[in-house]
């Protein structure tokens, strides 16, 4: 019998020689065959003789630009999985070859448990990362799961399934962003679907839903006794996620401290539960979503401009429903006969006059706003074409003043203090949000700023409402 | 005692703290001897302040990564880098060529990270970015050059005391 096949050396490319020589050292020592070239012209040469399918690439070699030679390593074998190394103040060069199709990116200076991570990770991918770049290399559209799981072919959905079908099988970081209500976490599941990791958990985290005070236990979880309430030993939302996608949605309403942990996870790829005395290394993809401008955040200093950098390195945008051109009436009907069939009910169809008005509204809650319309039509009515009668009156409303189109009702008054004593908090509550959003006109974006909630909790109490007075 | 001073700000206060300790010792009016020891308290207490130049544990953790087999090797290397660094800087800087001085902080910037020299990493740092504009390359380019000959020197002495 034949011996087994050795695998392919790895390959490390970097000029200068004392860095090469510890890369080497602390490869070598892990276990690793490793091939070293100095310049990109050798490195290019040794890729094709050795067959490597793991290169360590620094960006800046004295022959040529790192990114050219990467380049020409996907052409030649789209297979390989390249981890690029750079310098803290070249960054976003780091970012643009994670955009062409690096593997994932270390920054200098050296990090030996970063650097072990990401080789072994890179060793241990089922499936090559594969670049925007190289078409040809993309999976079928059928094994992403993105056609699944969304409803909708207009041009700006189908650009979504194709990036999202890009950078699914990669180690790569998504930064999904959009409105609320544009389906940012079905964005990350799709892209979770569609990687070597889909048969791995999927844990989603709501940084803006859960009190600061908690976010860190239930990123990185505690141990028993650590801090009061802490009864027993708690595993963090990064610990479940290992082997799979860590999905933390409204990043940017993460507090600073825990940004500076993020940001340390990232790097190091471990985790420390509150009160542990040791790291323990985790396995995890991370994508993250936020409904704001996340430079905006930055600018503004309520998110960490370098923990931006790390994050955004892959962008999705999820349009709004009213830039989806006739997916309203595609993700309509679906709704319509999915909650018809939950209801036991019979609906056939939307009426013409309907769709048009669907096609006119603004949809500022984008599809969770349209589902809940649907859902109202289905409980309310008892079947058939669905007319505008049938519809919320709100719904009519919205059309009349695409301003502010889905208050369920209008501001009653600049309620004084002395008017709200005596009345049950909950209509003070929306009272007061009625107002806010009222006197910004309406946005959602803008009013839950001043009130400090999260736009989704918002959103959340406006189709409530919705739903009970109109 | 020496009358060259040294360029780099930490070893002209060890400097000053020597020269200070000396002058204590001595016979001085009242006033003065007053004067020299607040002036000596607050050398020490800067110098208790400062992070040393380089981070032994960052150092040390390298050469082990290294193995006992390849760290005097891996010394020589570094010292050779290091000089090959120093001579292209200081032309780069002289000709205020900032294609060169990027790409030398470059080097140096993972080489002093790598080897714990703190100070010096996050001036190569400042340097590069600077280079990447038009600004004066003058006074940050003359700490780095300072910063690299400290970290030559440390890097000699370890070869030497390696063997």
């Amino acid at each position: 019998m034949a011996p087994p096949t050795p695998p392919p050396p790895l390959l490390l490319i970097e000029d200068t020689p004392s860095l090469s020589m510890v890369y080497r050292s602390v490869l070598q020592t892990a276990g690793y065959r490793v091939v070293v070239a100095a310049n990109g012209a050798e490195g290019l040469r040794i890729f094709q003789d050795s067959g490597a399918v793991i290169v360590l690439l620094d960006l800046m070699l004295p022959d040529r630009d790192g990114l050219a030679v990467m380049n020409d390593m996907l052409a030649l074998r789209p297979e390989a999985n390249i981890i690029v190394i750079t310098a803290n103040a070249s960054i976003n060069k780091a970012v643009a070859a994670m955009r062409a199709g690096a593997y994932d990116f270390l920054v200098k200076p050296f990090d030996e448990a970063r650097f072990l991570n990401a080789v072994e990770n890179a060793g241990g991918a089922r499936a090559p990362v594969r670049a925007a770049a190289s078409a040809a290399a993309k999976p079928a559209p059928e094994d992403t799961g993105a056609d699944d799981i969304f409803i909708g072919a207009s041009d700006a959905m189908t650009r979504v399934y194709d990036k999202i079908r890009s950078v699914a099988p990669s180690m790569a970081t998504v930064f999904i962003t959009g409105e609320s209500g544009t389906g940012k976490e079905l964005c990350a599941l799709a892209i979770h679907a569609g990687s070597p990791r889909a048969t791995g958990p999927f844990i989603a985290l709501n940084c803006g839903a859960i009190p600061q005070d908690l976010l860190e236990s239930e990123v990185f979880g505690h141990i028993k006794g650590s801090f009061t309430g802490a009864i027993s030993d708690k595993q963090g939302a990064a610990a479940a996620a290992d082997g799979g996608t860590l999905f933390l949605d409204e990043i940017c309403e993460m507090a600073p401290a825990l940004q500076t942990k993020l940001l340390r996870f990232l790097q190091t790829s471990t985790v420390q539960p509150v009160g542990a005395t040791r790291p323990r290394k985790v396995n995890v993809r991370i994508v993250c979503a936020t409904n704001r401008d996340p430079m905006d955040a930055v600018r503004q200093g309520d998110f960490r401009e370098d923990l931006f950098y790390r994050l955004f390195v892959v962008p999705v945008h999820m349009p709004p429903l009213r830039e989806r051109d006739d997916d309203v009436i595609e993700i309509a009907e679906a709704a319509l006969a999915r909650f018809a069939r939950e209801e036991g009910r019979q609906f056939n169809g939307l009426s013409p006059d309907v769709a048009d008005l669907f096609r006119a509204l603004p949809w500022p809650g984008n599809v969770r706003q349209l589902l809940n319309v649907i859902r109202n039509t289905v409980v309310l009515n008892s079947g058939g074409i669905v007319t505008r009668g049938m519809l919320p009156e709100s719904l009519h409303q919205a059309l009349a003043a695409p301003a502010a189109p889905f208050l369920p009702a209008p501001p009653r008054s600049e309620a004084t203090l002395d008017a709200l004593i005596g009345r049950p908090m909950a209509e003070i509550e929306r009272l007061v949000i009625e107002a806010t959003l009222a006197r910004h006109g309406g946005s959602v974006t803008r009013a839950s700023r001043v009130l400090e909630l999260s736009p989704s909790t918002l959103y959340r109490k406006i189709e409530g409402w919705g739903g009970k007075t109109d | 005692m020496t009358s060259g001073i040294p360029p780099d700000p930490a070893d002209r206060l060890t400097l000053l703290t020597d020269r200070l300790q000396r002058l204590s010792a001595m016979a001085l009016p009242g006033p003065a001897r007053a004067l020299v020891t607040e002036a000596l308290s607050l050398a020490f207490a800067v110098q208790d302040r400062a992070p040393p130049f380089i981070d032994m544990t960052t150092f040390t953790t390298l050469l082990e990564l290294a193995g006992p087999e390849v760290a005097p090797e891996l010394l020589h290397q570094l010292a050779e880098d290091l000089t090959g660094v120093h001579a292209k800087l200081a032309t780069a800087l002289g000709t205020k060529d900032h294609v060169s001085v990027r790409a030398q902080t470059h080097i140096l910037m993972a080489l002093a990270g790598s080897v714990g020299a703190g100070a010096l990493y996050e001036d190569a740092t400042a340097l590069n970015l600077a280079a990447h504009g038009t600004d004066d390359l003058a006074q940050g380019g003359a700490q780095v050059m300072a910063g690299l000959a400290h970290l030559r020197q440390f890097i000699d002495d370890a070869r030497t005391a390696s063997q």
